[in-house]
């Protein structure tokens, strides 16, 4: 009776040293499994470990930019304050030219670029100031500027000049997410 | 008691001048014009100064000093009041403060300008047992910037603009030689402005020197004509902290004005002034002005 208890928990016991390897070892696949699902569903994007999902998105943006057009040679442009886009006068519709009236307003287009010189992905323009700093004015407030943003293109409208000189037309942009200004000179016969 | 003993000395000894020498016009010498409006007699207590004046044909003077456009008002009137009072026998200050009429065509707008405090202190005065010997005068203003700069006008021809947006320190010296016919003046100030936020920009006028030299000639109880040269020179300005390359202004101005004595403490006053005129002028504006003042005086 006795030999046969014996046998019996020798048998369980054997039993139970033969399946704990098979235990652990997917104790620890779940394991895995689960600090996985937590590295993807991180909420603030920290995807350090995930290297594989990661790097597609990386290439993919620089692709992109490689894609948008050249529209600035070297050198073409003014450059912003930080270096992070250039800027032009693309065309004047009107002047530049003193103000005497509403006739002898200013229109002309400014030509936003990336400091590489490519066409930005996105580009918004806050604020169009003229100031003159050699003497160290702006302009009337009856004569600030309005204008209207297209692509990487502000066309601004309605600037009143009070004086012939070299003025500085402030432009302050969003170019791909980047907040800067650029100063660019405009001389007024 | 000792200020009217001074000065009743020095009234005999300008009605002895005047009445006994064509070449005496000592009295009525003082200050070499072209910057202040006011300047005491020395037998003076108070003096009164009422100017009109009207300035026109603006153009702008650009920085390679050729003549650039500009959209300024037609004509900018002023009515000056200048009130003086003696502090000792040889100083007094004066508080100068005007009235100002901007015109663009048929339009017009009116404001006080910034007005200016200012004291004289004679250091040498004039002298007839040495009338080669000329006044010399320390002189000191401040001006307060309460007007409306240009920096924050509204109106599209600036016509609301009264002002020069920043207070300034004025300190100098005057010499005069005018007890003779032929006068002879020269005066030399330094310009120390603040530092103000106009227009969203922290600016900075820059330090500047004012040298005027005049050369005239009187005849006791009649009157005088001088002509002067003024030279205003600025060093580069400063906006936001940073120097502006080629900012520096240069304004050459030339000046004649006429005295006529009414009576002996009243005086009428006709003077016309080119500004930026001619030379090295650069970053500065052109105008012509002519102005009409009556003076009068208050002994002790």
């Amino acid at each position: 009776m006795h030999k046969i208890r014996f046998f019996r928990l020798a048998l369980s016991q054997g039993a139970c040293l033969l399946l704990m390897p098979f235990a652990f070892a997917t104790i620890t696949a779940c394991g895995r499994e689960a600090t996985d699902d937590r590295t993807a569903t991180s909420p603030d994007g920290d995807q350090k470990k995930d290297t594989p999902q990661t790097a597609p998105k990386v290439e993919k943006k620089t692709d992109s930019q490689n894609e948008l057009p050249l529209i600035f040679q070297k050198d073409e442009g003014v450059s912003s304050a930080q270096g992070t886009f250039r800027a032009r006068v693309k065309t004047w519709k009107s002047g530049p030219q003193v103000t005497k009236n509403d006739d002898t307003r200013n229109a002309f287009s400014i030509e936003f670029a990336t400091a590489l010189g490519h066409k930005p992905g996105t580009f918004e323009a806050l604020k169009v100031s003229p100031y003159m700093k050699i003497h160290g004015h702006g302009v009337p407030r009856a004569y600030l500027p309005v204008w209207t943003t297209e692509e990487n293109l502000v066309s601004v409208d309605k600037l009143g000049f009070i004086m012939s000189g070299p003025w500085e037309i402030i432009v302050q942009a969003r170019v791909d997410g980047v907040e800067d200004s650029v100063e660019i000179p405009v001389v007024v016969p | 008691m000792r200020l009217k003993e001074a000065s009743f000395k020095l009234t005999t000894i300008c009605i002895a001048l005047g009445a006994f020498s064509s070449d005496a016009f000592g009295c009525a010498s003082c200050g070499s014009g072209g910057d202040d409006p006011l300047i005491l007699y020395p037998n003076q207590e108070w003096r009164f100064y009422l100017g009109a004046s009207r300035a026109f044909g603006f153009k702008t003077i650009k920085a390679d000093g050729s003549f650039g456009d500009e959209n300024a008002p037609t004509f900018k009137d002023a009515l000056t009041l200048a009130i003086g009072k003696a502090i000792t026998p040889f100083s007094f200050i004066t508080v100068t403060l005007p009235y100002l009429q901007n015109w663009k065509n048929d339009m017009y707008k009116r404001g006080v300008g910034d007005p200016i405090l200012a004291a004289r202190w004679t250091v040498v005065p004039q002298d007839i047992s040495a009338p080669l010997i000329p006044q010399l005068q320390l002189m000191g203003s401040y001006r307060f910037a309460q007007a409306k700069p240009q920096q924050e006008a509204d109106n599209p021809y600036r016509l609301d603009v009264f002002g020069q947006g920043v207070p300034e320190t004025k300190l100098g010296i005057d010499i005069f030689q005018g007890m003779t016919d032929v006068k002879f003046g020269a005066a030399q100030s330094f310009l120390f402005p603040g530092e103000r936020n106009l227009g969203g920009q922290t600016t900075y006028p820059g330090l500047g020197a004012r040298s005027v030299v005049t050369l005239g000639y009187g005849i006791s109880q009649v009157g005088k004509i001088l002509t002067g040269y003024t030279r205003e020179t600025r060093s580069k300005k400063k906006i936001n902290g940073l120097e502006i390359d080629n900012s520096e202004v240069i304004e050459n101005g030339f000046f004649v004005t006429c005295d006529a004595e009414v009576t002996p403490m009243q005086m009428a006053r006709l003077t016309w002034s080119r500004k930026a005129a001619f030379w090295d002028s650069k970053n500065g504006s052109r105008n012509d002005s002519f102005s009409i003042a009556w003076m009068w005086g208050i002994a002790p």
